[in-house]
């Protein structure tokens, strides 16, 4: 029996989770944690994964370093895209980076980050800041939190898209300090106007100039200053550090993993989320214990979370495209995400997407069903770098039926209508190449409700 | 055979009271006019098959010859040892294909290059009538067994498809027609006729059994047919006039795009009263070249375009100095001064618009001077323009993204007074720059002058890189540029890096000064090869985030694009008019 969010006991949600005839470690299990976790995962990787212990499994994701190689590649790509054009072609290598990390919930956790200090390059205008901030972001994804505050709070891309590359002792600039209050670390109702005024008053002197951070040391205001209830000659790194160290923030960044990886809606109770706030306290506001605690606990694998999270944009393409073992032209994939609502390194606006529900309306699901197709449709799309009828035989799927039971198992977070079913199976008595009603099969599935739900 | 008795005998017969010399020449004429007509002759039969009002025409005038150099050519071998051609043919669509035409070959019991050599022999023609507004294919083949045999497997292997219900049979005055979807076919002696239209395909037949008008009758396909050269593997034919008078809007002369109007402005008057165009491809195992030609007159081109071709159509592109390490070299005519003074009456008032408000900003930024009158009018019209590879083994920064350095070569008409001038405006012109690009946060450029000899100097700028970024190996993309002008008497630098200023300046001017043609341009593959090696990293790079290729996929593709490049030498443009010709011609060489 499926209990709602609002009555869960909280002490057994964040409990590491032992598998029940309920609940077991099995196939749908292994795919729900990589689709949380990553970006989703082939049946071959999620056969792999069910022989093993679930928290060892967790343990691994969390701990997952991209090796040196990779590194070398991603910074050959990232140079390639710097010297020969704008942030579209940022985008594209951060695509490729997704489709092919080792390390996949490190790079689910930068994306999450990349909402979080939202800033976009519309405004920035300068491809190799907002590379600079996506490297930071990817540095600390999983790090200390109040460390990447504090970076976050100096890195140029960010001041320049807050419009606050000077800040003078005289004319204290408040669009930072309100919003790493406001967005970043507390949430509204949790700060006064005059914590605002005070914490402008830390960052006087911090400067952008000539694409660097510095400080300018007679421009800050070294007086006394009282911000959030501490009060004394407070210096910008004073100023984020007070912000951090507030329980609130514990609580906002708790709550906000817990909407990313666990649920959209309904809106998690307190009482769920204060466990995990302190705790994220006790480790230092390290990010990466949180997420493990997250990811491994009993509320994680229930069946009441399952499918209660919608797709973004990216969730749709790169993991349609990792569970298939796909690859496909990153630049026209990162401008139909794009037109979808989720240009990577151009976020809509400070408060980043809105995510859940506000994805899906008759306009984006067209543009979600015609992704799909465009991307199946696409002669530089390969699966296993074959065709898709070869890759589903690799991994065991040969009659149309194994075929949608295989989907759903990697695809899909809940089970698929009847409805759909018939539909498929009409599809494989038609006419025509085995590959193109593989394909057909593929794109109709991709067009349910259910497919949008992770 | 028959042509060399005839020399011989010629050579034989010769009447004593000729020189040696005399003799062979004369012998020689003798054979060129009498061989001359026996080819016109031979060549005719198929144009003699096609109604007057023909518009269109192609042949494949000697497939054979044709076959060998496509599948004879060294480079066959050499593509044929690469290694993604190897995995191709191991493919199991390349597996199938190779089934099929066993199959075919043992259908027809001959290899299929005999089969298609066979098919192909004497001609292939193509043609578009405008008054069926329809196109009709003679094939000439080896002779009637050969295309009757073809004729028969063609219906037998359209009885193997899923249409083979739709096939129709019938007659035309004893020749077997068929029809497969809307395709005709039918075969009088060595040749096949193939249309979709049966009134053509009637017509043709007629022509075939009892003659009478044909498209050699058309007074302008009988001029073109005289300059079709002798050597082509394929020549082409459009009536410019007829279709000029039949399209639905009146010949526009006007382009509406400066870029456009300076490459083919020319060319549109030309077209404008020109009554026909050829188009011939010739080529063996060295190159393969496309000539496209039409009648011309220097009184065709209107005053306005006068710009173009020069008084009388004399303009002729200037000799572009030898800098090693060229990538791209182009020598033209064009009065750019006179250009954009008439913009007036070439372009419409959108483009006018642009013009003005160009000519407003750029007299700013040229310290108040008149851009077309001044700027441009100081020169000369014939123009060199150079691309070179930049060298960075020994420069840093050295950008990640290496381009090729671009120059152009002008000559002033007042040297004495347009150096200084130039040389103020170049100033100002990079302290603007420096303006611009503080209040952007760019790097400064950095000003410097050098005398080369007495009547030599460099007027160079150069990017200052951010401290602590002197050394970098992946500096950004304004690291390939050192914008640059040089003086050297009356000649005039432009170019994109100091070193290609310096080499431009310093070239000597030895041979002539004008070449033959009114625009030569040539792209030298070894340098190309050499330039995409330096950007290896950056289309590997490229290659992976645009087709999802991992890096050893990308290494491969970008290493058979550098391999493959360097099959070549080189491929070359010009455009030269004659008396009575405009000829352009497109020329690839292929690497020794």
């Amino acid at each position: 029996m499926m209990k709602p969010v609002e009555q869960v006991d909280p002490n057994w949600a964040w409990e590491p989770f032992l598998a029940t005839a309920e609940t077991p470690w099995d196939m749908g299990a292994a795919a729900h944690l990589m689709r949380r976790a990553g970006f989703g995962a082939t049946g071959e990787e999620l056969r792999q994964l069910m022989a093993r212990n679930p928290q060892d499994v967790v343990a691994e994701l969390v701990a997952a370093q991209e090796p040196e190689s990779f590194q070398r590649e991603m910074a050959s790509l990232v140079r390639a895209s710097l010297a020969s054009g704008g942030p579209q072609r940022l985008a594209a290598q951060w695509i490729y980076r997704m489709l092919n990390t080792p390390a996949p919930l490190l790079e689910k956790m930068t994306l999450f980050w990349h909402g979080h200090f939202a800033t976009s390059a519309a405004k920035v205008e300068d491809s190799k800041l907002m590379q600079q901030q996506n490297e930071l972001l990817r540095e600390y994804a999983l790090g200390d939190f109040s460390q990447l505050a504090l970076e976050i709070s100096r890195d140029p891309a960010m001041l320049l898209y807050l419009d606050s590359a000077t800040n003078r002792k005289t004319h204290p600039n408040e669009n930072y300090a309100r919003e790493i209050m406001e967005l970043f670390c507390l949430g509204e109702g949790n700060y006064t106007e005059q914590d605002i005024r005070e914490l402008a008053r830390c960052f006087t002197g911090w400067e952008i100039k000539r694409e660097k951070f510095r400080i300018n040391r007679y421009q800050q205001d070294t007086g006394e200053k009282t911000v959030l209830g501490r009060t004394g000659e407070l210096s910008g790194e004073d100023g984020v550090a007070t912000v951090v160290s507030q329980h609130q923030t514990a609580r906002f960044i708790t709550r906000k993993l817990v909407r990313f990886l666990v649920l959209d809606e309904p809106r998690a109770p307190d009482d769920l989320i204060e466990p995990l706030a302190d705790k994220l306290r006790e480790d230092g506001m390290r990010i990466a214990p949180t997420v493990q605690r997250i990811l491994g606990s009993n509320l994680f694998f229930s069946m009441s979370v399952r499918g209660r999270k919608v797709r973004s944009p990216v969730e749709v393409a790169i993991g349609f495209l990792r569970t298939l073992n796909g690859s496909t032209d990153a630049f026209r994939l990162a401008t139909t995400l794009q037109q979808l609502g989720q240009g990577l390194y151009f976020p809509p606006s400070v408060k980043g997407w809105d995510g859940g529900r506000t994805w899906i309306n008759s306009s984006t699901l067209l543009g979600r069903s015609n992704l799909i197709r465009n991307l199946l449709g696409d002669d530089k799309t390969r699966f296993g770098k074959q065709g898709l009828e070869q890759h589903l035989t690799s991994q065991g799927a040969r009659s149309m039926g194994e075929v949608v039971a295989y989907l759903e198992t990697v695809l899909f977070a809940v089970p698929l209508p009847d409805t759909a079913r018939q539909k498929i199976a009409q599809l494989a008595d038609s006419p025509g190449a085995k590959e193109n009603r593989l394909r057909d099969a593929v794109h109709l599935l991709c067009t349910i409700p259910e497919f949008q739900l992770a | 055979m028959s042509r060399l008795l005839f020399v011989i005998f010629l050579l034989v017969h010769a009447g004593g009271g000729f020189s040696i010399r005399g003799d062979a020449q004369a012998s020689e004429d003798g054979v060129s006019e009498v061989a001359k007509r026996e080819a016109v002759t031979r060549d005719s039969v198929d144009v003699a098959l096609l109604p007057p009002t023909t518009v269109l025409y192609a042949e494949l005038t000697d497939p054979t010859a044709l076959i060998s150099l496509v599948f004879d050519h060294p480079l066959k071998q050499k593509i044929e040892a690469l290694e993604p051609y190897q995995s191709a043919i191991q493919s199991p669509g390349y597996k199938s294909f190779l089934f099929g035409r066993a199959m075919v070959e043992t259908q027809l019991q001959m290899s299929w290059r005999e089969a298609v050599e066979a098919f192909l022999a004497n001609r292939v023609t193509v043609a578009f009538d405008v008054t069926t507004n329809s196109p009709v294919a003679i094939v000439h083949g080896k002779d009637a067994a050969s295309m009757k045999l073809f004729s028969e497997k063609l219906l037998e292997f359209a009885k193997l498809t899923p249409n083979a219900d739709q096939i129709r049979e019938s007659e035309y005055r004893g020749i077997p027609v068929y029809k497969i979807q809307n395709v005709l076919y039918g075969v009088s002696d060595d040749r096949m006729i193939i249309t979709n239209q049966p009134d053509l395909g009637r017509e043709v037949i007629d022509r075939k059994l009892d003659q009478g008008a044909s498209l050699l009758d058309n007074p302008r396909f009988d001029s073109a047919w005289q300059t079709r050269p002798t050597d082509a593997l394929a020549w082409a034919f459009a009536d410019v006039e007829v279709l000029r008078a039949a399209a639905r809007k009146p010949f526009e002369d006007r382009i509406n795009n400066p870029v456009l109007e300076l490459l083919v402005g020319g060319i549109q008057s030309v077209l404008a009263k020109s009554a026909y165009a050829t188009a011939a491809l010739k080529g063996n195992a060295e190159a393969v070249s496309l000539s496209l030609g039409t009648p011309f007159k220097a009184d065709w081109v209107p005053e306005y375009r006068e710009y173009y071709f020069g008084v009388d159509a004399t303009g002729r592109g200037p000799a572009v100095p030898e800098i090693e390490e060229t990538l791209f070299e182009m020598s033209t005519f064009r009065d750019f001064s006179e250009m954009w003074l008439r913009a007036g009456d070439l372009f419409n008032a959108d483009v006018n618009d642009g013009f003005a408000q160009a000519d407003a900003n750029l007299g700013t930024l040229f310290a108040g001077r008149d851009f077309g009158e001044e700027i441009l009018g100081s020169f000369e019209s014939e123009v060199a323009v150079l691309a070179t590879r930049q060298d960075f083994s020994q420069l840093l920064p050295r950008p990640t993204l290496k381009l090729p350095a671009l120059g152009a070569v002008f000559q002033l008409k007042q040297p004495e007074k347009m150096t200084r001038e130039l040389r103020r405006i170049f100033q100002s012109l990079i302290g603007f720059l420096n303006v611009v690009g503080a209040m952007n946060g760019q790097n400064q450029l950095e000003l410097d002058m050098e005398k080369l000899d007495q009547n030599a100097e460099l007027v160079t700028s150069s990017f200052v890189p951010e401290a602590g970024e002197e050394e970098s190996t992946d500096a950004e993309l304004i690291f390939n540029f050192s914008p640059s002008i040089g003086f050297s008497g009356d000649r005039f630098v432009i170019a994109s890096s100091a070193s290609l200023a310096r080499e431009l300046v310093q070239a000597k001017s030895d041979g002539p000064s004008a070449t033959a043609d009114n625009t030569n341009g040539i792209l030298h593959a070894n340098v190309l090869q050499e330039v995409l090696s330096d950007n290896r990293e950056q289309l590997v790079s490229q290659n992976m985030l645009e087709d999802g290729n991992s890096r050893e996929e990308a290494e491969a593709v970008i290493g058979l694009l550098v391999q493959v490049v360097g099959y070549f030498e080189a491929m070359s443009i010009r455009l030269t008019p004659s008396d009575d010709l405009l000829e352009a011609e497109l020329q690839v060489r292929v690497a020794p």
